[in-house]
Order: structure tokens, then sequence, then C-alpha cells
């Protein structure tokens, strides 16, 4: 599109009525103000979400893996007793019934200990929730920073300093832009789509 | 399978990485290299010591999909498998990895069964063709 196309003419005197009705409306302190300051704030606000979720997921890790050293420590006090049951059936056959308790607690143990794992690794599952989240939000920071940049130059025109020249970047389809993470009410592939996806495609 | 290989694990998210890290472990496998994006995952690469690869798709730098191509497009390392585990769930994204020669997609969230299932699949596939 260049100066002499129509449209851009067209384009370039809606643009100024727009700036002088902001002018108008006393509008444009009030824009300069969200566009300078709250914008950026917003943007800072969202970043440092990020950075706390990302912290409270790797603490929530780091004692994961410290409660696993633990499940660790049940399984070597239930090889001690299994120990101690061999040598009391080997030495004490007439303490029968304690190699059953013994027998019995050790069994206890590492069944506790399996159920202390599988929870652990849940745990550490449920922490993906960071990432996506994280993803999410992203998004929204470069949404906020493209809509500021936008008002800022819009600013700039209503002030007097004259019309910007076009955007480097005109608004256009973006080719191979990626959706991101799925959220309510958007069209997404579940696991099971894809693997049949997939499973069409030979794979 | 080797439950010995080496496991480069690519995300930009720190806690992304070690949670794969840790379900990986509990699988067995605890030879594991990380990196935060394809740029950083290439000179691993190029080292030539990394038999199996898990990343994600949408990273700063150099993505996932464009590793995928740069590891497809490198006769040394041209036949290490590729899991692609990522947030994308177009159907155009995972049709577009599949023709770069995705070995396996997982969407996330995912579970711990999924990709056990996964590199199961990819490996067993691998045995039949070899």
């Amino acid at each position: 599109m260049s100066a002499d196309d129509p449209l851009f003419a067209k384009l370039a005197r809606l643009t100024r009525e727009l700036h002088d009705a902001v002018t108008q409306l006393r509008l444009d302190e009030r824009l300069a103000r969200i566009a300078g300051d709250e914008m950026p704030d917003a943007r800072h606000r969202l970043d440092y979400v990020i950075q706390m979720t990302e912290k409270a997921a790797h603490r929530t890790l780091d004692l994961v893996e410290q409660a696993r050293g633990v499940a660790d420590g049940i399984d070597v006090a239930a090889r001690h007793i299994a120990e101690a049951e061999s040598v009391i059936a080997d030495n004490h056959p007439d303490f029968g019934n304690v190699s059953v308790l013994l027998h019995g607690t050790g069994e206890d143990l590492r069944a506790q200990s399996r159920v202390l794992r599988g929870t652990l690794s849940e745990l550490a599952q449920a922490q993906e929730y960071q990432d996506l989240a994280g993803q999410i939000i992203k998004r929204v920071i470069a949404l906020v920073c493209t809509v500021e940049h936008s008002l800022l130059e819009l600013l700039r025109g209503a002030d007097g300093v004259g019309l910007q020249t076009p955007s480097a970047q005109p608004i256009q389809p973006k080719t191979g832009e990626l959706a991101g993470p799925a959220v309510p009410g958007t069209v997404a592939a579940s696991q099971q789509d894809a693997d049949e996806l997939l499973a069409s495609l030979g794979f | 399978m080797d439950k010995n290989m080496r496991i480069l694990i690519v995300d930009d998210f720190s806690t992304m990485r070690r949670i794969v890290k840790n379900l990986l472990n509990d699988l067995g496998y605890t030879h594991t290299v990380e990196a935060d994006d394809g740029k950083t995952a290439w000179p691993l690469l190029q080292a030539g010591n990394v038999d199996f690869v898990i990343t994600d798709w949408n990273m700063p730098g150099m993505t996932g999909i464009e590793l995928l191509r740069s590891i497809r497009g490198d006769a040394r390392i041209a036949k290490t498998p590729v899991l692609m585990v990522t947030a994308e769930a177009q159907r155009e994204q995972i049709i577009e990895a599949a023709q770069a020669g995705v070995n396996g997609y997982i969407i996330k969230p995912f579970t711990a069964q999924t990709l056990k299932e996964k590199i199961d699949k990819i490996f067993q596939r691998i045995a039949e063709t070899a």
C-alpha cells in the first residue's frame, strides 16, 4: 500500500478524525496514563505471576524429592525387618509368632512405601500446570504489549507531532502461528484424537 | 529397550524439564541431559551421544519443529527418535510434526502412563523395522 493509494488516504483521514475525537474528548491524558503506566504495570504483574508459580512449582518438586528419600528410608527399614525375620527363623524357630509379626510389618511397610511413591509421582506430575498457565500468561503479556504500542503510536499522532507513517508491521493473518495451550471454548485435539490422527497417517 | 540410553529433554519451562526428568527416572531412565530450546539442544546433539529426544514445540530461539527438521536433515543424527511433548493441540500442528518425521506426539497436560506408552511404542516400532 503506497501513500497515493486511495485506501491509504481514506485510512489516514479516518486516523486523523480519530485523533481529533480523542483530543476533543480529553481522552488523551487518560489513554497516555493507561499506555504509559498501567499497561507496563499489568505486564510486570503478569510476569511476576509466572515467576511466582515457577518458584512454587520448584519448591513442590524439591519437597517431592525429599519425600522420595523418606520412601527410600521406609524400604531400607523393610529390608532390615526381613533380615531380622530370617535371623529369628534360623536361630529361634520357637519364636514363630515373632517371625509372623515381623513378616506382616515388613509387607505393610513395603505397601505403604509403594503408595507414598505413587502419590509423590502424581504430585510432581500435577506441577505441569505451571508450564501451561505460564504459556497462556505469556500470550496475554504479548497481547498487552501490542495494544500498548498501538496506543502509544496513536497518541503520538494526537499530540500534534503528525501522523505516523504506517506501521512497519501491517496487520495480516500470521501464518504458522501456534495456537498454544487449549483453553475452554477452543477447538483442540485430545491425546486420543492425536493418536487416531497419527494412526491414520501410518504411525 | 536400553535403560541406559541418553535422553535429551528440550523445554523452555524448567518446571516441565524437571517433571519429565522425574518421570523418566521413575521409568528407570536415569541418563538425561537438558536444554531450554533448539539452539542449546543442537550442540548437545552434534556431540553425538544423544539416543532419544523429548522436545516441546513452542520455545523462543529455535522451536521444537525446527529442531526436528534440523535433526532429520543431518545425516549423522537423522535417525534419532524424537518425541514431541507440547501444548499445541491443533490438527494442522500434529500433521506438520508427522510430516517432519516425528516419532510420537504427546499433548500437554499428559500422564506418566502416556509418556511410558509412547516411549515403549517408539522403540517397539524401531525394533520391528530394524
